[in-house]
């Protein structure tokens, strides 16, 4: 079975073999030996190609993985090529055009909205301040840009990635 | 010696005391919020008492809560921690008069080290050398500007109430001014309840560097050596060494000497920390005094083999220290990396239940931890999770244990700065031992990305995930299914219940 798959952003092909006694992983000409050892109810895997072990955890998330390694965490997608294929068959949606918004980086309280709607902003400007863990951290905009909406009033509490403004 | 004491504190620091208490064969007593009912310090205690909702200021700010538990457990001591109540005065008064015994120096020295203006002042009155700046605090942005001109901008406004990187901010440039000043005080007011701001001079390229002290209750004070603490972000200490790279012998006795005459200036006893700017030319100005026990104390505790916790708990009780000045000798080099809840790039904190978890361990290494698998951190408090502490004969090999540490400690769950740290130990100026406060600013970017063996590493474990879940009805076993099914766990009924083959492979070549 062949996959593609993206590590945050980098393209593999992959072919995995099933053997008698255990998996192969075909990938650029290299042919690899595959090992895995889970341990029990933990999700901690060991991965052991060509003898290098690997540990690490996978999370699956919505269409995609986010595995845990080396205290990292990659984004990792994975689609089989008869899952590819078929798609493109049908034709892929359009993809949804973009909005562009503020979203909170971490779960908080809104101490202050510093714009309204309607207001110019350039990139860097202050835009809402958010408290967490007792220190106030104030979110700027990363683009110019034109408030359309604000989605949070001052004292709400937030949570991670809540979008807080929409900008046109 | 007392037979119970009350932590009031969570976190790495609760379990720390309530380990100096059972040393000393005192029972522990905990309080925990609503977040942290399974907290580790919850479990490691002899009893264990609820004090309120996770907001701190409902739970372990709340001064009359906890003197009142503290009465009901029949307690007869209680250790502040550091943080939450550690420097407040008012605490320390109403334990007093609850009869009870505070574990940390008089609430006069308190006040008078809490109040950094008047800590200043003392120390002008004492020959200790300050940094440049106001004596009293800012009452708007006109008098801010016009002091600023005259310090010399850049400058630093700062909360006269507390520190911890809170209330601060640099003002380069008089523009600046006004929306600093404002940020400044509201954040003071948040984490203090007092609003009172005051402007230093901002020193180009300080390095942080303080001395542990200690003393009794019977005129004895010892300085214990010193701790470069450099390596901050947003003015929080995030790697802390002893001894400093920088000092010598000299020096040390001369900051050192200067540290008591400080203590002494406010009828200090108990430890303390007396914190120090030094600039490029080698000279030491003081910056503030820490009248508790600090977050960093490990590295002091390693270099001079002192159990500082221990020794807080029995000058409380009224004992003399049992070691002079002379006794003192500094050995090998500790180094402290402060695992936080935070993102590695924009060290914004980051919240989550950690799921997997694996502390490093082997020569020279100490895990000082308020958490493990299964916690979960919050939004509620401070984001750091334990502390990585690593002793050395030397730099080097101490180095070389941080970074054997840091590769090993596993957490899974839960953003850490883990991947920070490691490219810190790495960085030719930290090896060389090349800091100042702008450490960070000037030499870290971000981690290093994932070689590409472990992309692939990611890559076919993400295939073969997919490939499992794709494949369930296939003979296709989790390897440790297998291998508990072989042993017999819940044997028999579980086997013929699924109905699955009798015989089951793993992945593995058995």
């Amino acid at each position: 079975m062949i996959y593609n798959v993206k590590v945050n952003d980098k393209d593999y092909k992959l072919e995995l073999i099933e053997g008698p006694k255990n998996f192969e992983v075909k990938l650029n000409g290299r042919v690899f030996k595959l090992n895995q050892y889970q341990i029990s109810g933990s999700r901690l895997t060991t991965i052991l190609t060509d003898n290098r072990p690997f540990e690490l955890e996978l999370v699956k998330d919505d269409s995609a993985y986010d595995c845990w390694l080396d205290s990292q965490v990659a984004r990792c997608e994975v689609v089989d090529e008869k899952t590819a294929r078929y798609a493109s068959l049908t034709g892929n949606s359009v993809a949804a055009k973009k909005q562009l918004v503020l979203k909170a980086p971490m779960p908080g309280l809104v101490v202050r909205v510093e714009v309204e709607v309607g207001q110019k902003v350039n990139k860097g400007d202050g835009l809402v301040i958010v408290e967490a863990m007792k220190m106030e951290n104030e979110l700027k905009a990363l683009h110019a840009g034109v408030v359309k909406e604000i989605k949070v009033q001052e004292k709400a509490p937030v949570e991670k990635n809540q979008v807080l403004i929409v900008f046109e | 010696m007392f037979k119970k004491v009350l932590v009031a504190n969570r976190g790495e620091i609760a379990v720390r005391i309530i380990r100096a208490c059972r040393d000393l064969g005192i029972q522990a007593m905990a309080i925990y919020s609503d977040a942290d009912c399974y907290a580790q310090h919850v479990r490691l205690a002899d009893e264990a008492y609820h004090i309120g909702p996770s907001v701190s200021a409902e739970s372990y700010l709340n001064i009359e809560k906890i003197v009142a538990v503290a009465q009901q457990c029949g307690a007869q001591a209680i250790h502040p921690g550091y943080g939450f109540l550690a420097e407040n005065a008012a605490f320390a008064h109403a334990i007093d008069r609850a009869g009870l015994v505070f574990i940390g120096p008089p609430p006069k020295a308190i006040e008078m080290m809490g109040d950094k203006m008047a800590a200043r002042a003392a120390m002008i009155k004492s020959g200790v050398p300050i940094v440049p700046g106001t004596q009293t605090d800012v009452k708007d942005e006109l008098e801010s500007a016009r002091l600023a001109e005259s310090i010399g901008y850049p400058i630093l406004i700062k909360a006269a109430a507390g520190g911890g990187g809170k209330g601060m901010r640099i003002v380069k440039d008089k523009s600046e001014i006004k929306s600093a000043l404002r940020a400044a005080a509201s954040e003071a007011k948040t984490a203090f309840g007092d609003a009172r701001v005051y402007i230093e001079k901002y020193l180009d390229q300080p390095r942080h560097i303080e001395i542990q002290i200690i003393a009794d209750r019977h005129d004895n004070c010892v300085y214990l050596g010193e701790r470069e603490c450099s390596i901050q972000r947003r003015h929080q200490k995030v790697i802390e060494e002893a001894p400093s790279p920088i000092i010598d012998e000299a020096m040390r006795k001369q900051m050192g000497e200067a540290a008591v005459a400080a203590a002494r200036a406010c009828g200090y006893f108990n430890a303390g920390t007396v914190e120090f700017l030094v600039d490029k030319n080698r000279k030491f100005y003081f910056l503030e005094m820490n009248t508790r026990l600090q977050v960093e104390h490990p590295v002091t505790e390693m270099i001079t083999g002192l159990d500082l916790a221990v020794e807080q708990i029995k000058i409380a009780a009224g004992e003399k220290l049992s070691f002079g000045q002379t006794d003192i000798a500094i050995r090998g080099h500790a180094i402290e990396c402060r695992i936080y809840a935070e993102d590695p790039v924009d060290f914004l904190p980051s919240t989550g239940t950690i799921r997997n978890y694996r502390e490093p361990a082997g020569p020279g290494i100490r895990i000082d931890s308020g958490v493990t698998a299964g916690s979960e951190i919050s939004v509620f408090y401070d984001p750091l999770m334990a502390k990585l502490i690593v002793y050395g004969r030397n730099r080097t090999q101490a180095i070389a244990r941080m970074k054997r540490a840091l590769a090993e400690y596993l957490i899974t769950g839960v953003t850490t700065n883990i991947s920070f740290h490691k490219k810190i130990l790495d960085h030719p100026a930290f090896i060389k031992g090349d800091l100042s406060t702008h450490f960070i600013e000037q030499f870290y970017e971000k981690p290093d990305d994932l070689t590409e063996d472990q992309h692939l590493a990611v890559a076919i474990a993400a295939v073969m995930e997919d490939y499992r879940t794709k494949n369930k009805t296939r003979n296709f076993a989790p390897a440790s299914q297998g291998y508990i099914k072989a042993r017999g766990f819940g044997a028999a009924t579980g086997w013929k219940q699924s109905g699955r083959p009798a015989i089951r492979r793993d992945l593995r070549n058995r």
